[in-house]
């Protein structure tokens, strides 16, 4: 590990003092800000360029660039995916100080060319596994109950599995769901589904870019295995008031945004509610009298930003979202004592419900130090809980006094808090050189798992909690990333993530060294290499795998160590510049260490002993090859993205020590995704997935079994299962279409649009589980659940 | 009488969203490897017990039958050196074997079990019976408290010496004893006592119906003491006759016995649980324990 820090330091040093010595003649810093004409909204990784000597930026997370130049005639051209090129001719003779604002490009315009060096390509970037989706075009993907999702369009990418059918898990490269790093603005989301997985809590209205990460992960991410998938919130137009609102068939959803005071303070909100409860309640109180009951789930986002000065402009963004499930039944009668001449009334009154839910808040300010250098600093906070509770009390009340009352009560819930603080900066030594460096630190609380027991009879009262104690534990972590161009044909990035976790009075440090590199090949296709070792100091206890609410977030302790990955990956990249197509092929090899498992027959519900005491730490490996190409702009926009994977884990513990498939290993994995704009009226788009089955625990035999006491008078037979091997048996292949059409009018004032989609066109029953049962007939047999058939929808929309 | 506006309202979204989350439910054709019925070996060695098999068969899951004992196998029982020491004999043709009384295990031995029967591939399986650890010390504590319920409990220790050269694994019981006639004998009859393991710094500890089991990864080689917390009206009763069984087992019959104890509960929420197996050609268990007991005192 030695050598690999001391190469890397020395290699930096080197790079930046050939930086520092390439100076020597007089030159003039450009720099300032790339965003949206129309919304003032900053534009990430748009490309500021001077053609002739090719030396040029890309804008960071808040829209920044910078650029220094000998004092020299300069022509700039800045461009961005989807916008028209903007070029300005000058003489640089002074530190220059220029914001760029670049106009969304329309359809007709679509024949306006730019070369690869004025474009932001694939080979121009150092980086790889990483890929973004614009938002416009999720929107315009069929989708489950017409409302589009963020994690559903991601689940179409290669790479990343979705585990079961319609769920939002994700699956990156073989890890599992909690080695995934969602970010929302910047802050971590522990639980990102809505209705037991079926929805994710991310509401495309809010939303302004989404970039995923799958390997060679730059060094200023880290705390997860698999992947990034980095997702900012919109910060409201700045030059006019704007707004939508959606009703579908699930959900009703309005987004409103504008300036505060006009390009300076800008906010937006966004806010989604189901209404299937509203519906649900009043027809199940009119067939039952006295029961009530529903579900629902809302998120609501909000950001607000100011602009200070020049150099100073803070963000405060806050997003929450909750899904609830209740009902309430009332079964009541009387007796009359004719003895007594009394009537006797009696209520049971039972409720029941669970819930979950998300609430974060980030507080930024981004600083311009001086041309050159950017900062930004960040207080954020996150917050994720789960309970269940049911309760029955029974009254009995005589002549309306009551005369006796029993209650049992019972309550489960976990939940994990984190505060955090962040920096970040960003030093553009020179063109061939971006530094960036920072680091954070996270105070974590962990409840994992807390049974509340709630007794008031008359033999005994008790109001009592068992289960887990709260774990507090701290995370801190510092990093050091040089982005250099090496030649017109090398460009590097690496650097060092140095991390540690204190729990317990136990401290676990980590130096995670990465490196990604592109080399240029003379017919302009890069080819590309990377490595990266990441730790990560949380674990998720899963039965599921999906990512339900069930699920327990863990810290790493001194007997459930920190999960380590090393993931190495090679491929070739090239953007056709002129038709806007993206092609990239890479093969990569993932080792994990200490991936974590429940032990076989364990549970989050064990409730006698220590969750530490119900998981056992295993490895696991995965590897494969992934084609993307992909189409962001024009008439016709999608992605063809294939993958040819396999994942196993190996525990002690589990399947007698063998290796064994993991869940959601799945050797082939198809995506088509397209949409296609007729005209300004009407839009088009189909999706089709084609995945290997998902494996399955299947039994294969019954046997008589002992369990055995140490006294004999105890011993004792019982039948069970014969289980196959762990995951052994494969689900039937998993494949569907989807279709959707939007109709766009626009109107005096606002533009309206109706969709209409169809999932799952040919009705395919995919599987969803299978089960193994003994039927009525007594025949025994294997039978599949399925969840979706073909389902139609719509959504009527306006904006202005 | 619904109205058309609440047809429109509510029934028609309802049942459009209902119908989609609607599962749909078939039967399929699995296509599972052709499954070889095979023995099922159940057998624990210990000290002071005579040689013991239960033998069944396995069936597969889509016969609709139950397995059944098998009672005309022969079972072997031989030594480090291959020689067989003791043939086991169903005498009531139950598929229980049992071995005489002047062939038990004896401590630190090697014993092969080796099986065949007509019909099923044969069998065989090895298990040491492993050196017993001794309890140093039972101390019924003044340490009072109350239990999840809101029952007053009392604590008890128990004091070992771990042995340094080896993993272990342990099984801790705690029994009531009394005393009856049962058809013209004395017998003792053990009652359970449910307790739970106070020391927070065990790993790979488990509870089931039988006490707890645990390694010695937090201790090795070292004295150790247990905390045990029951219920104040067993533990603070000193008419009863309370004893504290210690029994060092093997790996294999550690695996065995938790994932037996995982089977053999009902929980929807977990992962399905394999028995552990260390039959060669078979399915069961073949493991050596040792036991040592210490009354309670006053």
């Amino acid at each position: 590990m030695k050598w690999i820090l001391y190469g890397a330091l020395g290699g930096l040093l080197l790079l930046m003092g050939g930086g520092l010595y390439a100076q020597s003649e007089a030159r003039f810093t450009i720099s300032g800000y790339v965003s949206d004409a129309e919304t003032g909204e900053r534009l990430v990784a748009a490309k500021v360029v001077d053609p002739s000597s090719q030396v040029g930026a890309i804008s960071n997370a808040y829209g920044f660039y910078s650029l220094t130049l000998p004092a020299d005639s300069v022509r700039l051209v800045a461009s961005y995916v989807g916008y028209q090129p903007w070029a300005r001719n000058f003489f640089l003779e002074e530190d220059l100080t220029l914001d760029i604002q670049l106009t969304e490009e329309a359809l007709e315009l679509e024949t306006v060319q730019i070369t690869s060096e004025e474009l932001q390509t694939l080979q121009e970037d150092a980086n790889m596994s990483s890929i973004q989706v614009p938002i416009e075009q999720i929107k315009k993907l069929p989708a489950l109950m017409g409302d589009p999702d963020v994690i559903k369009a991601v689940q179409l990418l290669p790479g990343v599995q979705s585990g079961a059918e319609g769920l939002s898990g994700l699956y990156v490269r073989g890890g599992g769901p909690d080695q995934n790093l969602i970010l929302l603005d910047g802050v971590p989301l522990y639980n990102v589904t809505h209705l037991g997985g079926l929805f994710s809590v991310f509401n495309t209205d809010a939303l302004n870019r989404v970039n995923l990460v799958k390997g060679g992960f730059p060094a200023r991410y880290g705390g997860r295995l698999s992947s990034v998938l980095d997702i900012t919130m919109k910060e409201g137009n700045s030059q006019e008031f704007h707004g939508s609102a959606q009703v579908g068939l699930l959900a009703a959803k309005v987004s409103l945004e504008g300036p505060i005071v006009k390009d300076k303070t800008s906010f937006f909100l966004s806010a989604r509610r189901t209404y299937f409860d509203l519906w649900a309640s009043p027809i199940i109180r009119a067939a039952t009298e006295d029961n009530s009951g529903g579900y629902f789930f809302h998120d609501f986002n909000a950001k607000i930003n100011h602009k200070f000065s020049d150099k100073d402009r803070i963000y405060f963004s806050f997003f929450n979202s909750l899904d609830r499930f209740r009902l309430e039944t009332l079964d009541q009668f009387s007796s009359f004592d004719s003895t007594t001449s009394q009537t006797t009334r009696f209520e049971q009154r039972f409720e029941t419900g669970f819930g979950w839910g998300n609430t974060v808040g980030a507080l930024r300010w981004n600083h311009l130090f001086s041309n050159r250098l950017f900062g930004n600093f960040t207080a954020t906070f996150s917050r994720y809980d789960f309970d269940i509770n049911t309760s029955v009390e029974d009254l009995e009340t005589t002549e309306g006094a009551p005369t006796m009352r029993r209650l049992v009560a019972f309550a489960y819930e976990s939940g994990i808090r984190d505060y955090s603080l962040r920096t970040d900066f960003d030093f553009f030594l020179n063109p061939n050189h971006l530094i960036r460096f920072g680091g954070y630190l996270t105070h974590h609380k962990f409840s994992p798992g807390n049974t509340l027991l709630q007794y008031d009879l008359p033999s005994l009262v008790l109001d009592t909690s068992i289960g887990n104690p709260t774990i507090f534990s701290t995370e801190a972590a510092a990093y050091l990333e040089d982005e250099v161009r090496v030649s017109s044909r090398i460009k590097l990035n690496f650097g060092l993530h140095l991390s540690g976790l204190k729990v317990r009075d136990k401290f676990f440090p980590s130096l995670q060294p990465r490196f990604s590199g592109r080399y240029l090949l003379p017919n302009e296709w890069a080819l590309k290499a990377s490595y990266s070792g990441m730790q990560q100091y949380i674990h998720l206890l899963s039965n599921s795998g999906v990512g339900l609410p069930l699920d327990l977030w863990v810290p790493a302790t001194d007997r459930v160590p920190p999960q380590f990955a090393h993931q190495g990956a090679v491929g070739v990249a090239r953007t056709f510049s002129e038709i806007g197509v993206d092609v990239s092929v890479e093969a990569y090899y993932k080792s994990l260490t200490n991936v974590v498992e429940y032990l076989p027959g364990a549970s989050f519900f064990d409730l006698e002993g220590d969750w530490e005491n119900l998981v056992t730490s295993g490895r696991g490996e995965s590897y494969g090859v992934e084609f993307l190409v992909q189409k962001k702009t024009g008439r016709l926009s999608g992605w063809v993205g294939y993958t040819l994977s396999r994942s196993n884990r190996q525990f002690e513990d589990l399947n007698r020590g063998e290796v064994f498939p993991y869940k959601y290993d799945r050797r082939h994995d198809l995506s088509i995704v397209s949409s296609y704009e007729i005209n300004d009226r009407i839009d088009l788009s189909a999706t089709f997935v084609y995945g290997t089955g998902n494996t399955a625990t299947v039994p294969v035999g019954l046997i008589w079994a002992q369990n055995i006491s140490l006294t004999d008078q105890f011993s004792r037979l019982f039948l069970t299962n014969e289980f196959g091997p762990r995951n052994g048996f494969r689900l039937r292949p998993y494949h569907r279409v989807d279709l959707g059409a939007n109709f766009h009018k626009q109107k005096k004032r606002v533009s309206r649009t109706w969709t209409v989609s169809i999932y799952n066109l040919y009705n395919r029953q995919n599987p969803y589980f299978v089960y193994f049962a003994e039927m009525s007939s007594g025949s025994p047999e294997f039978r599949q659940v399925s969840l979706f058939p073909i389902i139609p929808s719509f959504s009527w929309r306006i904006e202005w | 009488m619904v109205s058309m506006r609440n047809w429109i309202l509510y029934i028609l979204p309802l049942a459009i969203f209902g119908a989609s989350f609607s599962s749909c439910e078939k039967e399929i054709d699995v296509d599972l490897p052709p499954y070889t019925p095979s023995l099922v070996v159940m057998s624990r060695i210990q000290p002071d017990s005579v040689f013991s098999v239960f033998l069944s068969n396995s069936v597969s899951i889509l016969d609709g039958d139950e397995p059944e004992e098998v009672t005309d196998a022969t079972v072997e029982i031989l030594n480090a050196d291959g020689q067989v020491i003791a043939t086991l004999e169903d005498e009531e043709d139950i598929g229980f074997y049992r071995g005489g009384e002047l062939d038990k295990p004896r401590i630190g031995a090697t014993y092969h079990l080796r099986i065949a029967a007509e019909d099923y591939p044969s069998v065989s399986a090895s298990a040491i019976c492993p050196e017993p650890v001794p309890i140093l010390e039972v101390i019924r504590t003044d340490i009072l408290g109350v239990d999840g319920a809101g029952r007053p409990t009392r604590e008890l220790t128990m004091t070992f010496q771990d042995d340094p050269a080896e993993r272990n694994y342990y099984q801790l019981a705690l029994y009531e004893a009394d005393t009856a006639f049962l058809f013209g004998d004395t017998s003792v009859f053990l009652t359970r006592i449910f307790f739970e393991l106070a020391n927070g710094n065990l790993t790979n500890r488990n509870s089931y119906e039988d006490g707890w089991m645990f390694t010695d990864d937090f201790f090795n080689g070292n004295e150790h003491t247990l905390r045990m917390e029951a219920e104040e009206s067993v533990l603070g009763d000193s008419t009863a006759n309370l004893y504290v069984f210690l029994a060092t087992v093997s790996e294999d019959y550690y695996r065995y016995r938790l994932s037996a104890a995982r089977l053999d509960e009902i929980n929807p929420f977990s992962e399905p649980a394999q028995l552990h197996n260390n039959i060669e050609g078979g399915v069961g268990i073949f493991s050596g324990i040792s036991v040592d007991k210490k009354v309670v005192p006053d």
